[in-house]
């Protein structure tokens, strides 16, 4: 199950509130920050309802919060962020929750406890909306499995006949033969199309 | 098929068209795009699947860690059963149900690769043809010798019809739209 697909779906459907992501050691913030963006943007027929930011200097950030638009913020925060940043947001949260525009806030665990310790108020004002991302999760080995027996016996071949047939070239191009090789940890036999 | 002359090769070339190109950099980002056009079709009640249901069967088909760490950048994101008798969550409102299977390679930096895919469109019961496949064969000699890399199955495995190669999403969205019985 994609948990950052159904965190952006659940902010999709909400329509309103903050929203604080924690994402796990293996994640970067910014790279799910930009992943939040484009899904959300996938579930709305409008363009890019929602705008990716990453913070840097608070001050100037509440400054500019009045000029942005009305989709939703999703805010990183760069290496210069501050404990003092923290304050300073702390202090403005019901100025900038007023204003009625959404922020989501993607964080990672020394960031989301550096938070915590500069501005409790703040962490507050996410409440429920506290969502933890780890990395992606794949087929459990049982649906692999699964999926490989059905390949096997579409082909009837073994696992081992279907690397050699394809590697000797005796067997025909199918896309169900790419799949078998990725969960085989042999996709390195696809050949990538000619440029 | 092997026996058809020239200009019917390159007939086969222009319908299938050049691979189209792919704005995702990685799997994950494309299986988010994917449930995405499920979700919004769902929204517009062309799918009645629910939210959890295109997370659940929507996912990552990557190899176990030990396996994956020699070759990593080949990657699959597959939906629904590899059995066409089994009906998934995908499902649509006149009974019908879709599963599919997308191969793609990754550069670190930079579009995904297309590969492969094979999206299926199930009937029920009683219906002719009881399925329907649209299919990019992975590069080969044995598709590029007879240019139909690009194909549909119109319910039968041993007949192919060179068709446009599309991206997966939208071969997603022929198979959720498109793919109707249309009713006198």
């Amino acid at each position: 199950m994609s948990r950052l697909f159904e965190i952006a779906a659940g902010l999709d459907a909400a329509g309103t509130g903050w929203g604080l992501v924690l994402v796990g050691s293996r994640l970067d913030a910014r790279r799910i920050r930009d992943e939040l963006v484009a899904i959300l943007a996938d579930l709305r027929d409008q363009p890019a309802p929602a705008e990716a930011l990453e913070l840097e200097d608070a001050a100037a950030f509440r400054r500019s919060w009045a000029q942005r638009g009305d989709g939703v913020l999703v805010a990183s925060v760069g290496e210069s962020f501050r404990s003092e940043s923290w304050e300073t947001l702390e202090l403005a949260r019901e100025e900038l929750r007023a204003s009625g525009r959404r922020l989501v806030l993607v964080l990672d665990e020394a960031q989301a406890r550096a938070m915590g310790a500069a501005a409790p108020n703040l962490l507050s004002v996410f409440g429920a909306g506290v969502e933890r991302l780890e990395a992606e999760r794949t087929l459990t080995p049982a649906q692999r499995e699964e999926r490989l027996a059905a390949l096997r016996s579409r082909f009837s071949l073994s696992d081992q006949e279907l690397i050699d047939r394809w590697t000797e070239g005796t067997i025909a191009p199918d896309p169900d033969i790419a799949e078998w090789l990725v969960l085989l940890g042999r996709g390195d036999l696809l050949q990538s199309p000619a440029a | 098929m092997s026996g058809a002359p020239t200009e019917v090769h390159d007939l086969r070339s222009r319908i299938g068209g050049s691979l189209p190109p792919l704005a995702e950099e990685s799997a994950e980002r494309l299986c988010e795009r994917l449930r995405a056009v499920l979700i919004r079709a769902a929204k517009r009640d062309a799918m009645i699947c629910t939210r959890k249901d295109v997370n659940d069967e929507v996912v990552l088909a990557d190899p176990p860690q030990d396996l994956a760490r020699k070759h990593p950048d080949a990657r699959a994101i597959v939906a629904g059963s590899k059995d066409r008798a089994t009906k998934g969550a995908l499902r649509r409102p006149d009974g019908a149900w879709l599963h599919f299977a997308v191969t793609v390679r990754e550069h670190g930096s930079g579009p995904l690769v297309l590969l492969a895919y094979g999206f299926e469109v199930c009937f029920p019961g009683g219906h002719a043809p009881e399925w329907l496949r649209f299919d990019l064969n992975p590069p080969g000699s044995d598709n590029d010798d007879r240019g139909m890399r690009s194909h549909f199955h119109p319910g039968n495995k041993s007949i192919q019809v060179p068709c446009a190669a599309m991206t997966p999403a939208d071969a997603l969205l022929l198979c959720i739209y498109d793919v109707q019985v249309r009713h006198r």
